[in-house]
């Protein structure tokens, strides 16, 4: 039998819920909340790693052939190189002229997620507030799986040596950037971390790495690198206390639960946000919420464009054997 | 250079019916060798993938809300061997794909459909304009494999049949909708939408065909 207080409370929860004032809506956060957590989530990492601009609709360029929302945006121009030459040569002509590309928006929502308010009333916890916050998260998770789909694309696939990965006409970003954008680099140490490191300033346009993205399992091999490696007194440190999030190797470390999307012994590096890619969001996050007699439902949704634009923005290394092979390898 | 087209060249409206955000539809992945308007009839395959037309003789009929090449729709996905992905305009995006629930397979050109037992009053584009429609008369659509004439038509497309009542085996092509509305001037159910595009008007049904 349920405790009348617990009933009570529900009854209020309800009575919030259902509420068309959003302060009162408010204090349906506020109410009962204990729960066992079966589960780790977290914050979409690639909002982190190319941080979100909100724009508006008069940031929206128009097309003629479609209703679909874009905005266009400019590249960083190329010129042909300066050249040598004996007294009375006049230059060459080159048309000034330079690329674009569209920044497409789609949409990314959750599950509606609905109920009878009668059974509501018999839970403990605040059910929607937990349903709330598991929307966010699975909003923030789908962004990250679309942004790794697409980075997975980008940086190509895995050369160790012995495959044709490392051909242009297997790999389009061997003839792009010259360098191949996913290796295998020997097992964790702090030589094949510093190999990984190469990964951006090895293309042709000579990157730096600004954020390294790994998983909360690989990270302990970092850890695990031992004085000798690391130095005592950052040895000492991670053998205490763990890997905090600190700056190793001048990288910010994005340290992600998402083995699924980041698996074991992967690191990826991305370049710094303006010589990456985009990430707009046009409408964030929006939880909608109905009641209806006695049915309430609510879902998420939100209006995103991103893009990995510049394929000599990232890169992934694998640490395993086969042993180390290098990033301008190429054929 | 070509002219663009316009939005509405391939259009489809659910004038009656629809119930917004709570009706039926499905959605799932273009099949990657096949392309769509809004307004095609569409089928799910044996690959899990919706395509254009019929799949199999007795498939659940749907019609596309979302054309392939939306770009929500296809998103960045122009990038392989060939052109340097720098100088493809959409190259990089994320919109239009997405990880499968393995984590490797990247789904794509994911579309919206409305299925032939949702009860809409429909309008479309995409049907065959050779061919007569009056009020009442079955809808069929085309098939991948066979050697009807029909055949030959674009995939996406319906068409008008007969029914032949008091026949041992009425159907040999499942009926996928229902003629609903005949310009009386014209004497046909072809009319013209507002920016002058051929369309029918018609009830999605699904009755399966019965081969001999």
């Amino acid at each position: 039998m349920l405790n009348a207080d617990v009933r009570s409370r529900n009854e209020n929860v309800i009575n919030s819920l259902r509420s068309d004032d959003p302060m009162i809506s408010k204090e349906a956060q506020e109410g009962v909340n204990d729960y066992l957590r079966l589960r780790a989530r977290e914050d979409g990492f690639a909002r982190r790693i190319q941080p979100p601009i909100p724009v508006t609709p008069a940031d929206l360029d128009r097309q003629v052939d479609t209703v679909k929302p874009v905005i266009v945006k400019d590249v960083e121009p190329d010129t042909p190189a300066a050249y040598g030459v004996p007294f009375g040569a006049v230059p060459m002509n080159h048309y000034i002229d330079a690329p674009r590309y569209r920044v497409m928006f789609d949409r990314v929502m959750s599950h509606r997620f609905i109920a009878d308010v009668a059974n509501l009333l018999t839970y403990d916890m605040d059910i929607r507030q937990i349903f709330n916050d598991l929307m966010l998260k699975d909003i923030l998770a789908e962004e990250d799986r679309k942004y790794m789909a697409v980075v997975n694309t980008v940086v190509g696939p895995q050369y160790e040596g012995t495959n044709t990965n490392n051909q242009a006409a297997v790999n389009p970003r061997v003839d792009e950037v010259g360098a191949v954008g996913n290796i295998t680099v020997g097992p964790m140490s702090r030589a094949s971390l510093a190999h990984s490191m190469k990964g951006l300033p090895s293309t042709n346009r000579h990157l730096n790495p600004a954020v390294g993205l790994i998983n909360n399992i690989t990270i302990w091999d970092i850890v695990a690198l031992d004085r000798t490696e690391i130095g005592g007194d950052l040895a000492e440190e991670l053998f205490r206390n763990g890997f905090a999030e600190r700056q190793v190797m001048g990288l910010r470390w994005f340290i992600t639960i998402k083995t699924d999307l980041v698996p074991t012994n992967v690191v990826y590096h991305f370049a710094a946000p303006k010589q990456l890619g985009d990430f707009y969001t046009f409408e964030d996050v929006t939880v909608s919420t109905k009641h209806e007699n006695y049915l309430w439902e609510m879902f998420c949704y939100e209006m995103i464009g991103a893009t990995v634009k510049n394929s000599g923005g990232c890169c992934r290394s694998e640490f395993i054997n086969p042993a180390s092979v290098e990033w301008d390898d190429i054929a | 250079m070509a002219s663009p087209g316009q939005n509405y060249d391939h259009l489809l409206d659910p004038i009656s019916g629809y119930d917004g955000m709570h009706d039926l539809q499905f959605r799932g992945s273009v099949e990657s060798t096949e392309d769509n308007h809004r307004g095609s009839l569409m089928s799910l395959n044996a690959n899990g993938n919706v395509q254009p037309g019929m799949s199999t003789v007795n498939a659940m009929p749907m019609w596309a809300i979302n054309a392939s090449d939306d770009l929500d729709v296809a998103g960045g996905t122009a990038w392989g061997a060939g052109a340097q992905p720098l100088y493809r305009a959409d190259s990089g995006n994320i919109a239009g794909q997405t990880l499968a629930t393995d984590n490797t397979t990247v789904l794509r050109r994911q579309v919206a459909c409305f299925v032939a037992t949702g009860g809409y009053e429909l309008v479309t584009t995409e049907f065959n304009p050779s061919s007569n429609y009056q009020e009442n008369n079955p809808l069929v659509s085309y098939t991948v494999v066979g050697g009807e004439a029909t055949d030959s038509r674009p995939k996406g497309w319906v068409d008008v049949t007969a029914l032949h009542a008091g026949e041992t085996v009425p159907l040999d092509e499942t009926i996928v909708g229902v003629v609903s509305r005949v310009n009386t001037a014209l004497g046909s159910g072809i009319r013209k939408e507002v920016y002058n595009q051929s369309v029918i008007q018609f009830w999605p049904v699904y009755l399966p065909a019965r081969l001999a």
